[in-house]
């Protein structure tokens, strides 16, 4: 069955746009898990909302408007936070539930029919379009490339941003950057598991991955494996009972996360 | 020709002020020590000489071809990152001009190892920072900033929570360094540092600078009126301020 299911497009497109939200997971989801970004990419991620809900108003490609708003809002969080020294978390929740309310308001200003907007707040794996897969593609591209390309200056901003100063290494560049590159996984992810999802995928295969190693590109390169085997087998598990895909990943991952600490636990305790 | 010259420095964070009119010469090769209460400025007047702050008013020239090596607390840091201690000290090696898909070089790995070896810490060079001890830590801390070859080091408490055995041996290490480098230290061990150090800069807001002629604390520590000041040796590491 599965064999024949893959002479589809639609089914073929599902697999790679799971396969390229593992890798981006693995990598962007481990620097937001040890710089303490998550509750900032959530709020970029839900800041997202607005922009999707302003394409379907100005009838451009949704996924172009939440790429723009999760940009621009996570650019605005850092730069309010350094000038008037309000606390990022507070800052964070506002975005976050101003860009859902603004989404919601254009959707609802949008003439004719009311989308249906499960499919970014939930992800909707096997509608990922085959100009999605390439734009997906690109920015995948984008990531890699600004991560592994400066490397070294990434593992010093995380570890110490002081030191990078005084050095005379330029972090704000480091920061705004790595904000642009966060909301682009972001955007790459909202199809696959949805807007409101997002934070299990970028924070569970690296939460694994750190059970096994110390190493920074180690984290990432074992996030990402165990990305795309929960994400594929979710997609195959949601396509066999026809279950929603997003969910599927997600549960599928959390339940990974909590075998691999307890199986974890079980052996130390064997050993010592 | 001093190494860094301050010339009526002032900080001021919002309406408070963290440090007021302090001015201040530190020759080549000069043991400084910084002391003072908690809140007293230190931080500040260390976080304004690696220009991390910008001073409010008035100017600090620092003549040396090197960037000044920094050393932060060791207590600050998250001891779970994911970090090997080579990669740490490496760190100090990363030119400010950012180098695309640099590595380092044979050469920097070597320097590393030297500085490594001269401190004890070459055995750890392949462990996660999280299994060492403070003391480790620490003096992972000041090879990261003696790779960077600074002709001026600067310490923010590098002893602070150190068993008394560890403290003793930073002091010496750092003695065998001030050879050749310019060191300024904040600390709160008053009894400890004071055979170490050249002279002792009391910051409470302001500045009052003094030479350690007698290398014994008594005599300076009587000269700051109030300065509350318990021997060495004394249990823990509790000041009363």
């Amino acid at each position: 069955m599965i064999r024949e299911f893959f002479n589809y497009t639609f089914i073929q497109n599902a697999f790679i746009s799971a396969f390229l939200a593992s890798i981006v997971c693995g990598i962007i989801g481990t620097i937001i898990v040890e710089k303490h970004l998550v509750s900032m990419s959530g709020g970029i991620a839900h800041a997202s909302f607005g922009g999707i809900g302003l394409g379907y108003l100005l009838g451009i490609e949704p996924i172009i408007g939440g790429l723009i708003f999760s940009v621009l809002s996570s650019l605005s969080i850092s730069n309010i936070k350094r000038k008037t020294n309000t606390n990022a978390d507070t800052l964070i929740g506002i975005f976050w539930s101003v860009g859902m309310a603004l989404g919601i308001l254009f959707i609802s200003l949008t003439p004719g029919y009311t989308p249906d907007m499960t499919s970014y707040l939930f992800g909707d794996i096997l509608t990922v379009s085959t100009l999605h897969i390439k734009f997906m593609l690109v920015l995948s591209i984008i990531i890699v490339f600004f991560i592994v390309g400066i490397f070294h200056y990434w593992k010093l901003y995380m570890f110490d941003e002081e030191f990078a100063k005084v050095l005379g290494i330029n972090v704000l560049t480091l920061e705004r950057l790595l904000f642009i590159l966060i909301s682009l996984s972001i955007v790459i992810l909202i199809k696959v598991v949805g807007i409101i999802l997002i934070i299990a995928l970028l924070t569970i295969p690296p939460a694994i991955a750190k059970l096994f190693t110390y190493d920074l590109k180690k984290i990432m390169i074992i996030s990402s494996l165990v990305g795309v085997l929960f994400s594929v087998s979710g997609l195959i598990i949601s396509c066999q009972f026809d279950i929603p895909s997003g969910a599927t990943i997600i549960l599928l991952s959390a339940l990974g996360y909590f075998a691999v600490t307890i199986a974890n636990k079980l052996l130390k305790k064997q050993i010592f | 020709m001093y190494d860094i010259e301050i010339k009526d420095l002032s900080v001021y964070y919002d309406s408070v002020s963290a440090l007021q009119n302090v001015s201040l010469n530190i020759s080549d090769k000069e043991f400084l020590g910084l002391i003072g209460p908690n809140g007293g400025g230190k931080t500040t007047f260390l976080k304004v000489l690696i220009g991390l702050l910008e001073p409010t008013t008035g100017t600090i020239t620092i003549n040396a071809d090197s960037p000044i090596g920094y050393v932060p607390q060791f207590i600050f840091f998250d001891r779970k990152f994911p970090i090997s201690v080579m990669d740490v000290v490496l760190m100090g090696k990363l030119p400010n001009k950012t180098k695309w898909f640099q590595s380092y070089s044979n050469k920097d790995k070597q320097c590393a190892e030297r500085v490594m070896d001269q401190l004890g810490i070459l055995d750890f060079k392949d462990r996660q920072i999280g299994q060492l001890s403070g003391g480790q830590l620490q003096k992972v801390l000041i090879a990261r900033a003696l790779v960077t070859e600074p002709k001026i080091l600067i310490l923010d408490e590098p002893t602070a929570s150190l068993d008394s055995k560890t403290k003793k041996e930073i002091y010496e290490m750092l003695k065998k360094l001030n050879k050749q480098k310019t060191i300024i230290i904040a600390s709160h061990d008053m009894g400890d540092i004071f055979s170490y150090i050249d002279s002792a800069a009391y910051i409470n807001k302001t500045l009052s600078y003094y030479k350690n002629d007698t290398k014994s604390s008594d005599e300076i520590l009587c000269k700051m009126q109030g300065y509350p000041y318990m021997k060495s040796g004394d249990k823990d590491d509790k000041r009363v301020f």
